[in-house]
């Protein structure tokens, strides 16, 4: 046990910066989309009631997707579908898989560690543990930003604390995707680069597959958001009535629990040469 | 203690190590010897798990290098050839850590070590630390750790002379103390100096395993006789001819003195010189410049 929490510290402290600053930019843009929000709402106010709930709904739904009604909380928490949010929450699993094996190996610093009584199983455990605190971290700073900026905003009904943590276990579900497949690649890998490469490649071809699965006059492309993860991020509706944030969640955590699987056999199995 | 026996580790077609079979002793500090590429680290991450062999099977300690790792690393300590070290931890920050890894055993002994030893401030990030600093840290979480084996690759490659000498008496403290120690290196001098037996790689396969202490005994006997050299020398001397030259000979000699210098004075020599044979010599014959692409068959003395 002493080994594994000395891991996970060790691997929180070297990536201290990316995980502050990526908490740090979430904390802001949280707020700012509650800004965002406010704004809208007081321009509205001019118009009369029907007119004011429509143009509200039309941007939640235009940002957030079909789950958003016209509710303040909807347009709120629209806003965590935006490419922005979607950047900074995949950063963290990207670098953090890509870091698990790959970038230990490729550095050189798997020999130190894994030349003591540890094994690959728990050297892999503390990696998905540290990466499971960060994504912990993250998901806190939307909830954070949101809950805190609504103090300073006027919003006619914002979102309570609950109705924020879903979509915050949605956004790390959703990140728990990504590492999943990140690991799974870096696990085969020497160099960090590549699992980085293909991490992010994979996540911005899903995030493009879900765009023109959405358009509507690309309807015979509807098929693509199947292969899209983004499909299963749905922070509307687990704010809303969570219809489907169970569903969601079991999917990307499934997804991410089976390539973990697949990050730990091929890691067991694996040579580790030296680094030079 | 270890125990390899036909070994062989394949990199798709490069063959990193071919058949190789040995075996180290409880407590002595055994050498392995041979340049860049010779099989030496190959053997070293084989016998800690890292790499599975393509055949052949591996024990450390009793347990099986691939299946038992694990068990394996429970009784070794490692300093690996190409330190890599977390720069953004303190001195005394990494001794920690590397110590919680093994349950937080031998902080005290690897902080004494750093401290008094290797004088190290212990207070700095290891990033701020030179690659000898660096390399000096990690021998003193290696013989810190209560273990019963270290394998050092090229412990002191990045060292200056004096650490040097602190590492070879650490690596006799570490004999004393009933350790065994397995240490490979590119400075003959130095595994000369605390090896009690040395093997000899190249291109991946064991070439030669020579003994040390036999080696310490042995004599280089360069004779001129007056006339013809004796075609044959009493068996008790053991005296092997090295090469012979008209009225000169030059001779091997492993035992006794006394004997040797009685049966010399029976002798019509006109001139001798003995003298030593350092460990290059040994080694030239497996690496030096004459040695063609296909080498002798491997020999164990």
């Amino acid at each position: 046990m002493t080994a594994l929490i000395a891991l996970v510290r060790k691997q929180l402290s070297e990536s201290r910066w990316l995980l502050g600053i990526s908490a740090l930019a979430l904390f802001g843009l949280s707020w700012l989309f509650v800004y965002a929000s406010n704004r809208i709402e007081r321009e509205d106010r001019r118009r009369s009631d029907s007119e004011f709930y429509m143009r509200r709904g039309g941007i939640a739904r235009a940002i957030g997707g079909a789950s958003a009604d016209n509710s303040s909380t909807s347009l709120e928490i629209a806003w965590w579908r935006h490419p922005f949010v979607i950047l900074i929450v995949a950063m963290w699993p990207i670098a953090r898989g890509s870091a698990s094996v790959a970038g230990e190996l490729e550095k050189g610093s798997l020999d130190m560690v894994l030349s003591r009584p540890i094994s690959r199983n728990a050297f892999l455990t503390s990696q998905i543990l540290s990466a499971c605190v960060g994504m912990a971290v993250l998901s806190f700073a939307l909830v954070a930003g949101n809950q805190v900026a609504n103090r300073f905003n006027f919003i006619q009904s914002p979102p309570g604390l609950m109705a924020a943590l879903r979509p915050g276990l949605n956004a790390m579900a959703l990140a728990f995707s990504m590492f999943g497949f990140t690991l799974a690649l870096s696990s085969f890998d020497i160099v960090r680069w590549r699992p980085n490469l293909l991490g992010s490649a994979i996540t911005l071809a899903m995030f493009i597959a879900l765009i023109v699965s959405g358009i509507p006059s690309l309807d015979e492309w509807k098929w693509l958001e199947n292969f899209s993860i983004f499909k299963a991020y749905d922070p509307v509706d687990a704010a809303l009535g969570a219809s489907r944030l169970g569903s969601n969640t079991a999917v990307l955590g499934g997804i991410g629990m089976t390539c973990l699987l697949i990050g730990y056999i091929a890691f067991n199995r694996r040579d580790l040469p030296s680094s030079s | 203690m270890i125990s390899i026996n036909g070994l062989t580790k394949h990199y798709g077609r490069v063959k990193a190590l071919r058949n190789v079979t040995m075996d180290v002793r409880k407590g002595e500090v055994f050498g392995l010897l041979g340049p860049n590429g010779s099989g030496k680290t190959t053997t070293i991450r084989l016998l800690l798990g890292m790499l599975k062999p393509t055949s052949g099977r591996a024990e450390v300690a009793g347990y099986e290098c691939w299946k038992q790792s694990l068990d394996v690393r429970r009784h070794v300590s490692y300093l690996p050839g190409e330190l890599r070290l977390y720069g953004h931890m303190s001195g005394f920050g990494l001794l920690k850590f590397l110590s919680d890894l093994r349950g937080g055993a031998g902080l005290d002994r690897a902080v004494a070590i750093a401290d008094s030893i290797m004088k190290l401030d212990l207070r700095r990030k290891v990033r701020t630390f030179s690659t000898g600093m660096k390399q000096k840290l990690a021998l003193a979480q290696a013989f810190a750790d209560p273990v019963d084996i270290l394998i050092l690759d090229e412990p002191t490659s990045a060292l200056d002379p004096s650490a040097r000498q602190d590492v070879l008496a650490l690596v006799a403290q570490a004999r004393s103390a009933g350790q065994t120690v397995v240490f490979s290196g590119h400075v003959l001098s130095e595994v000369e100096q605390v090896a009690d037996r040395v093997a000899i790689m190249r291109k991946g396969e064991l070439m030669h395993v020579e003994d040390m202490h036999a080696r310490r005994n042995l004599r280089m006997i360069l004779l001129r006789f007056e006339g013809e050299p004796p075609e044959s020398f009493p068996s008790e001397l053991m005296l092997q001819v090295r090469d012979r030259q008209g009225e000169t000979i030059l001779l091997e000699h492993r035992g006794e003195a006394p004997p040797l210098l009685q049966w010399l004075g029976s002798q019509r020599v006109l001139d001798l010189a003995i003298g030593t044979e350092d460990l290059r010599a040994l080694y030239d014959q497996y690496h030096g410049p004459n040695v063609k692409d296909d080498p002798n068959e491997a020999t164990v003395s």
